[in-house]
């Protein structure tokens, strides 16, 4: 996944509800650049976009759908069993070598 | 999200990575605790202001005062609130949780001060102020909590 999407991914995975600043400030990209990447995640149904307003100012919520969440469980198990493989391969090396 | 696989080190700074989200939406609830703290300080100042003047010795003043304590507590709340810009699903059910409790056990408080006569005319007033300091234990209590999460 690209770097970018999956630390979005993963901040919103954590949480109920993110706001747009928030997600943008802590993945330390620009406005555009995140609006970018948000497109493509809500294209492609992982996360869903709730706009409002808080007094007069616009707000932009963030979160992760059902089908989002499962998807991204699902790379998560795919990473630990990579990384997992690795460890287990260099026990082997140690124990051989 | 079809691309190629990543290596086991890639993996691990991934997962790394996923952590420290994690840890930043738990940092985010923290906001919360903030919101618990004023109400409880509203409540214990409007508590202490009442039982000076409670029962007889009504004060405008100290009415006055409590009205604009109750006030400043409300827009604390509503400038905190908007403070809150990540949340988890556990630390929404923490806070609602920690307001139901507070509410429960005000009730229970509230009976047994009555019901044991440590609230009555004949009892001095600061009774009721540690009867309603006492009541917001719950929202102190849920505040530190917040705190360690």
């Amino acid at each position: 996944m690209h770097a970018v999407r999956f630390s979005i991914v993963a901040l919103l995975a954590a949480a109920s509800k993110v706001e747009f600043s928030f997600v943008r400030d802590e993945v330390e990209v620009t406005d555009s650049m995140l609006s970018k990447q948000i497109s493509i995640l809500e294209q492609a149904g992982y996360i869903k976009v709730h706009k409002g307003f808080v007094g007069k100012r616009p707000r932009t919520w963030l979160s992760l759908t059902r089908d989002g969440k499962r998807v991204f469980e699902r790379h998560l198990v795919a990473l630990r069993d990579i990384a997992g493989a690795d460890g287990v391969q260099r026990g082997l090396h140690s124990r051989v070598g | 999200m079809n691309e190629m696989a990543p290596t086991p080190d890639e993996a691990r700074a991934a997962l790394a990575k996923a952590n420290s989200q994690r840890a930043l939406v738990r940092k985010a609830d923290r906001e919360f605790r903030w919101i618990l703290i004023v109400v409880a300080a509203v409540y214990v100042v409007v508590a202490g202001l009442l039982s000076i003047t409670f029962p007889r010795r009504g004060s405008p003043l100290a009415g006055t005062v409590a009205l604009l304590v109750v006030a400043g507590g409300l827009a604390a709340v509503v400038v905190l609130g908007r403070r809150v810009r990540a949340y988890s699903t556990g630390g929404i059910v923490w806070y609602v949780v920690a307001i139901a409790t507070f509410l429960l056990w005000n009730l229970a408080v509230t009976g047994v001060s009555l019901g044991s006569g440590w609230w009555s005319p004949k009892q001095p007033s600061y009774h009721f102020a540690i009867s309603e300091a006492v009541g917001a234990i719950p929202l102190v209590v849920a505040a530190w909590l917040f705190g360690r999460r």
